[in-house]
């Protein structure tokens, strides 16, 4: 959890400061991908280690299943709707930045 | 991409169901930890560089935590909808909605409190929750509107579904995602203890 924390702040550091050139961008892209790519196997490799999850399926599974997709769905619509709200008095603010801007232009 | 994040996740089940031995499990930890570690040292970077998202982000202000309040009472609502169709008590379901894809903690804090059934049932629920955010996380970016590749993350979005969001929908995005994920993980532990006491 700390370790989290701490990595992301780092990074954030060494990007705020530019401290790796950019010409490296692809690398550290291809890094992050191949990282990526080996986290998702070795969570796999957690949900399949651990039997219960598998031996449970066939009890628990449907509505496990019901409730994850339900859940999300819930979560998707509520914050699309929160976002419409919020998303909209940000556009009427960008929108006001952009006279301004067209102001001191002029 | 979706594709790619299907097959490795497969992968990674059959060979920790088929091949890798139950004595393995304990360093398993450790490494996924290291590995997102690593990740999110990418992420990091990726976040310090584009300056401009910190700008937009102190504009919006206390109103991103509206994003969160909502993933948040979505997915206990849903739970509640989908528990009525499979005949669960409230208490039950809105519990094992909150545990918003935090399955470790979700699981055992239920188990502990209520029921072991009821515990593993979160357990399961969120373990699917976290699948189904890695999944559709490209796909939800490209045909919904891109709020909701972090009403998928859940909690997970301030960690395991972060590099993910940041790959797919950019810093932007990924900075909300983190902010959503710390507010809705500082909230399970509070509010599944509640709701299952209902």
């Amino acid at each position: 959890m700390w370790l989290i924390v701490v990595t992301l702040c780092i990074g954030f550091i060494i990007g705020y400061f530019n401290i790796i050139p950019s010409k490296l961008n692809k690398v550290v892209a291809n890094f992050t991908t191949t990282s990526l790519i080996l986290l998702l196997i070795s969570m796999g490799i957690k949900i399949g280690i651990d039997h219960t999850v598998i031996s449970n399926l066939g009890k628990l599974g449907l509505a496990a299943s019901l409730l994850a997709v339900t859940s999300v769905i819930g979560s998707i619509i509520c914050v699309t709707a929160v976002s419409k709200l919020v998303l909209e008095k940000d556009n009427n603010r960008s929108m006001k930045g952009e006279t301004d801007d067209i102001r001191n232009l002029n | 991409m979706t594709f790619v994040i299907l097959i490795s996740i497969i992968c990674g089940i059959g060979l920790g169901y088929w091949v890798i031995p139950d004595a393995y499990s304990i360093y398993l930890d450790s490494v996924t930890t290291y590995m997102l570690a690593l990740l999110l040292l990418g992420v990091g970077i990726d976040l310090g560089r584009n300056r401009e998202i910190w700008r937009s982000l102190r504009e919006l202000g206390c109103r991103i935590l509206l994003v969160p309040f909502g993933v948040g009472v979505g997915s206990v609502v849903g739970a509640v909808c989908g528990g009525v169709i499979v005949g669960l008590p409230i208490n039950e379901s809105s519990a094992v909605g909150a545990g918003f894809g935090w399955y470790s903690l979700s699981g055992v804090l239920i188990a502990q409190i209520y029921s072991a059934e009821t515990g593993t049932l979160a357990f399961l629920t969120n373990v699917l929750r976290e699948l189904l955010a890695f999944i559709f996380v490209p796909l939800a970016y490209r045909y919904l509107n891109k709020y909701s590749v972090i009403a998928l993350g859940g909690a997970t979005s301030m960690d395991t579904t972060l590099p993910l969001i940041s790959r797919v929908a950019g810093s932007e995005m990924a900075v909300i995602a983190f902010l959503s994920g710390v507010t809705l993980t500082a909230a399970v532990p509070i509010l599944v203890p509640l709701l299952i006491r209902l």
